[in-house]
């Protein structure tokens, strides 16, 4: 599945990716292949892809993560390799 | 007829000029590149970001929320973003020459300058109330989500009841176009008959209510996108300013330059008219003389 990290500046991380892992504002959560169609507002915090076997840690602001049909974006005003 | 002197220090000095403006030129082109690869890599977030919000919206039965709500318009505020620096041809001038000619206003108009340019021109502007402001026309988005902050927050606590972007639009590198762009109250993007489709997916024709998990709801999510839609709008009218600055200056010093050559060559062809003027003078004089010796 294809994720992608973008802020209003440039595009964090857009690449294949096994897993994510997103803070949502219900709680953090992680999304895996052919998981179900979500929309969900972030807080600030971590987060994780696993890409190629390795762990990839982002810092983000607050924003928001969309998921379907194997395409994932997190939308956020800032976000750093941690 | 000027001497020569006079005219060989002129042209020195039009070379000096000519390297100035064709030195500014190329400094120009690159931060226009620059420029226009950071608006560039915009583009996703935003087209994302309309894409997420288009599929809330269509979800949802009725949208009501206060940066919607369209309020009897006592006084507008007009956000004039110009560059800081001049010598960028008509760049400007051009956006306060169609700021000063708008249309007449039924409500009360005050403008708050974001560039240097922008807030000198509104404090010797009449008729309108200037906003005081240390907001700088910094292309970055976290100015821009201050600038926007500081709108939507007058506008929420009603010191204006309208918020109106005017800047120059990118056309092209030799054309920027001057827009005033209604920012507050909000209108929403017009809400398409189709739902998005999901990225990746066939249309099957159905809304997205049904297979969408929306966490924590459709209203909430709605209210939190809502900002983040006026941020990106101020975002891109810095954008549009920087990109539109960098290549009229480019524009203009590119003329400024093939003006000074033109001037150069011309004086260059009076100055070598004097001088073998001067010359066959001189010969003329001593052949002369030679002759009167003789005789």
């Amino acid at each position: 599945m294809k994720i992608q990290i973008l802020t209003p500046e440039k595009a964090v991380f857009d690449a294949e990716a096994e897993s994510v892992r997103v803070p949502g504002e219900l709680g953090g959560f992680e999304v895996l292949k052919d998981h179900a169609p979500i929309l969900s507002s972030l807080v600030p915090g971590e987060v994780r892809v696993i890409a190629d076997k390795k762990e990839l840690t982002f810092r983000v602001s607050k924003g928001f993560f969309e998921f379907s049909h194997n395409e994932g974006v997190v939308l956020v005003d800032t976000a750093e390799r941690a | 007829m000027a001497g020569i002197k006079e005219l060989r220090l002129r042209i020195k000095a039009l070379k000096n000029t000519s390297k100035i403006t064709a030195a500014m030129k190329m400094v120009s082109a690159a931060k226009l590149k620059k420029a226009q690869d950071a608006f560039a890599r915009t583009k996703p977030y935003a087209v994302r970001m309309e894409e997420m919000f288009q599929r809330v919206l269509a979800t949802l039965e009725s949208v009501d929320h206060p940066l919607l709500k369209v309020r009897e318009n006592k006084r507008t505020r007009y956000v004039v973003v110009s560059s800081d620096r001049g010598l960028a041809g008509a760049f400007n001038n051009g956006l306060f020459r169609a700021f000063t000619r708008r249309p007449a206003d039924a409500a009360s108009v005050e403008a708050l300058g974001i560039g240097r340019r922008a807030r000198d021109f509104l404090a010797r502007a009449k008729g309108l109330a200037p906003v005081a402001t240390d907001l700088s026309n910094v292309p970055t988005y976290a100015n821009a989500a201050a600038i926007a902050e500081s709108l939507t927050r007058d506008y929420l606590g009603g010191k204006v009841d309208q918020v109106v972007l005017v800047y120059n639009n990118f056309r092209s590198v030799i054309s920027q176009q001057p827009v005033f762009v209604p920012l507050l109250p909000l209108t929403l993007p017009a809400k398409g008959d189709q739902p998005v489709a999901p990225t990746g997916a066939a249309k099957d024709g159905k809304g997205y209510k049904d297979i969408y998990f929306f966490e924590p709801d459709a209203e909430t999510l709605f209210a939190e996108l809502l900002p983040k839609l006026v941020a990106l709008q101020v975002f891109r009218a810095l954008l549009e300013n920087a990109v539109g600055e960098h290549s009229a200056r480019m524009t203009a010093m590119d003329n400024a330059t093939k003006n000074t050559k033109e001037l150069i060559s011309s004086l260059t062809l009076t100055m070598n008219r004097a001088r073998q003027a001067a010359i066959t003078r001189e010969l003329i004089e001593i052949v002369s003389g030679a002759e009167t010796l003789k005789g």
